[in-house]
């Protein structure tokens, strides 16, 4: 088990620098750079700027030097914020966005799961119906509209929440719900038509013919086989919200990194474009590994080595 | 003896969208405190249903239309889910046909069988675990304290059928309901199975229903059987009668459709032609009246009453009866099973 985590830690990093190396070359690939205006900047000031930066050195120096910076986790300066460093930018920004995706995942997994495990067990009542509804609406709804809708209502019409900014708990509400709105229900689809599948299976109706109560029936013998979809689709999910989205932090103004996502690639920001890609590619390879050992707590059929060689 | 459970006229029901499946339409019959019945017949003649309805675990949309289910002289069919939940796993047991998924594969298999024990017994977790090895024991796991730790996927097929019967049995439950216990299972592990069961039948001192498809099966392990077809009770019987004097047309055409090893020159089985009827839509008269042989005008528009044979025998079959003609040729059909 310990050889097989070492080996997977060994591979993501792997995985980690290919991402980075790809990316690089594609970005440099755009035409443009970080210095490029509308209207033409003189040729002297640009060869200044870009000796300054480097940019003038061949395209394998700079890469050389970046992984050599990116080793130390100097993620070097930033293009479009002169004087700071992209490491300040994102140990500013990164903690904002984490706190709320964090808030946003806990939502997901504590009201998605329950609701979703309700729904299969009054299936086809009004109240799963209802579920199901409101989940097909939060799967179809786009976040720039739910947000908007939430802004308008709760911080406009009613003054419930602030509009923008992180400063109160209430402020939390609006992007914590815009952005768990979307895999919150899904997330309550997925666990809905997985229990009903597990509901029909012999080791349920085991279950009741041994006369264990219906809270163990259900709490022990069909959720722990339901759940194993929903930690596959978590997996990508939290790294995905976790690192923000620039939809939500743009309506809500939050001075997180989703907004990243898209400024640095318009402003052709090299170094931001790189801290977010290798930023966004760690929380995945990291979620995935996490899914796999989860797997293994939950399903004891899944095992990383054949024990015998 | 004392009779344990006796079934009255019950009337189990599917509420489809299609319309009421009558998947029971009035099965009576009774077992004594340890005796070993058996219930034959095809696929949706009725038998799973009927052991579900004494269990209490027919799900939405089906329902007990009718009759009643006595069980120590108390009608289960009055009993709610909680209270039907505390006989289940300890008065009345049940296995099912497919061990592969009738253990729960994220479980261990202590976890699951101390979870029982513990639900019905008021004993700790050291206690349960020891009886639960125990348990195995009794039916053949070898090494049964390491077994215990093992995940259900870490046994055969077999082994997870006799791991089944362990905790069915763990609780002392005073009837067993095996359902088709070894249809899934390779015929040498059947054999296995049935041995074992015989064995226990003699130690536990339960009374067990066993259901199955196959006569072969019934024949080496019961007291007494329960012939079903389309839902209703068709012959009951000693194993003796029901092998060796069947007086039902069915019952006689399942024999004729069991090949034979004792056959000296080659011959053809005998299938029972058609297919049974649809539960959806049941024939008005005899459910068999459409693939018997002898079907007379009455079959056809009144269900045949239960005609008592012998002490041990019953009938239902319009042949019974007094005015019926006398077929000749058909009784002799069982003849051929040894």
């Amino acid at each position: 088990m310990a050889s097989y985590f070492l080996r997977r830690f060994l591979y993501s990093i792997l995985t980690i620098f290919l991402i980075a190396t790809v990316t690089f070359f594609m970005m440099h690939s755009i035409p443009g750079g970080p210095f490029t205006r509308e209207r033409p900047v003189p040729d002297e000031i640009m060869r200044v700027l870009n000796e300054k930066y480097n940019l003038d050195a061949p395209l394998y120096e700079q890469y050389y030097d970046y992984m050599k910076g990116l080793i130390t986790f100097d993620f070097g300066p930033s293009f479009s914020k002169i004087g700071t460093s992209v490491n300040d930018l994102i140990s500013s920004g990164f903690p904002r966005t984490a706190k709320v995706g964090a808030l946003a995942c806990l939502l997901i997994v504590a009201v998605g799961i329950p609701i979703g495990i309700i729904s299969a067990l009054k299936q086809n009542r009004p109240i799963d119906y209802t579920v199901m509804f409101m989940a097909t609406l939060g799967v179809t709804i786009p976040s720039f509209v739910l947000a908007t809708i939430i802004i308008f209502f709760f911080a406009g019409k009613l003054g419930w929440i602030p509009s923008f900014g992180l400063e109160t708990w209430r402020s939390y509400l609006g992007p914590v719900l815009a952005l768990s709105g979307y895999s919150l229900s899904f997330v309550a689809r997925l666990t809905r038509s997985s229990m009903l599948e597990v509901l029909r299976q012999d080791y349920v109706r085991t279950a009741r013919a041994n006369g264990l109560k219906e809270l163990s029936v259900i709490g022990k013998h069909a959720v722990k086989n339901a759940i194993i979809p929903v930690i596959t689709y978590m997996g990508p999910t939290v790294a995905a919200i976790m690192t923000g989205s620039f939809v939500i932090e743009r309506i809500f103004a939050i001075p997180g990194i989703g907004r990243y996502f898209v400024e640095s690639v318009s402003n052709r920001d090299y170094t931001t474009i790189m801290a977010i890609t290798v930023l966004y590619a760690s929380f995945y390879v990291i979620m995935v590994l996490l899914v796999d050992v989860a797997y293994a707590l939950v399903d004891p059929r899944i095992r990383f080595e054949k024990e015998t060689h | 003896m004392s009779t344990l459970l006796e079934v009255k006229n019950l009337k189990t029901s599917f509420f489809t969208h299609l319309g009421e499946i009558q998947a029971v339409r009035g099965a009576s019959f009774t077992l004594n405190q340890g005796e070993v019945l058996g219930i034959v017949g095809e696929s949706g003649s009725g038998k799973s249903v009927t052991a579900l309805s004494v269990m209490g675990l027919i799900e939405e949309p089906g329902k007990i239309k009718e009759g009643e289910i006595l069980f120590e002289g108390q009608d289960l069919t009055r009993y709610s889910n909680s209270q039907m939940s505390e006989l289940r796993g300890n008065e009345i047991s049940m296995i099912f046909q497919d061990p592969m998924t009738s253990l729960n594969p994220v479980y261990t298999i202590q976890n699951q069988m101390v979870e029982v024990l513990r639900r019905h017994q008021k004993i700790g977790k050291a206690e349960a675990r020891k009886r639960a090895i125990e348990m195995l024991r009794l039916v053949g796991i070898p090494e049964p304290e390491k077994r215990i730790k093992n995940y259900p996927h870490e046994f055969s097929g077999g082994m997870r059928q006799r791991v089944m019967i362990a905790n069915a049995l763990s609780c002392g439950p005073k009837l067993l309901i095996a359902d088709e216990p070894t249809t899934a299972l390779d015929v040498t592990i059947q054999a296995q199975i049935l041995d074992l069961m015989n064995e226990l039948k003699e130690r536990i001192n339960a009374a067990i229903i066993l259901i199955t498809h196959d006569l072969g099966v019934i024949a080496e392990v019961c007291d007494h059987i329960v012939v079903m077809y389309g839902g209703s009770i068709m012959e009951t019987g000693t194993e003796k009668d029901i092998f060796y004097n069947p007086q039902h047309p069915y019952t006689n055409g399942l024999h004729k459709s069991i090949p034979k090893m004792t056959t000296e020159q080659k011959s053809r089985l005998i299938p029972i032609r058609g297919t049974p009827p649809d539960l959806l839509h049941p024939p008005a008269g005899c459910p068999f009246s459409a693939r018997c042989p002898h079907t007379m005008a009455v079959c056809l528009e009144d269900a045949p009453p239960t005609y008592g044979i012998s002490d041990t025998q019953t009938s239902a079959c319009w042949l019974m009866d007094e005015k019926a003609p006398k077929v000749d040729n058909y009784v002799s059909g069982g003849k051929g099973i040894e």
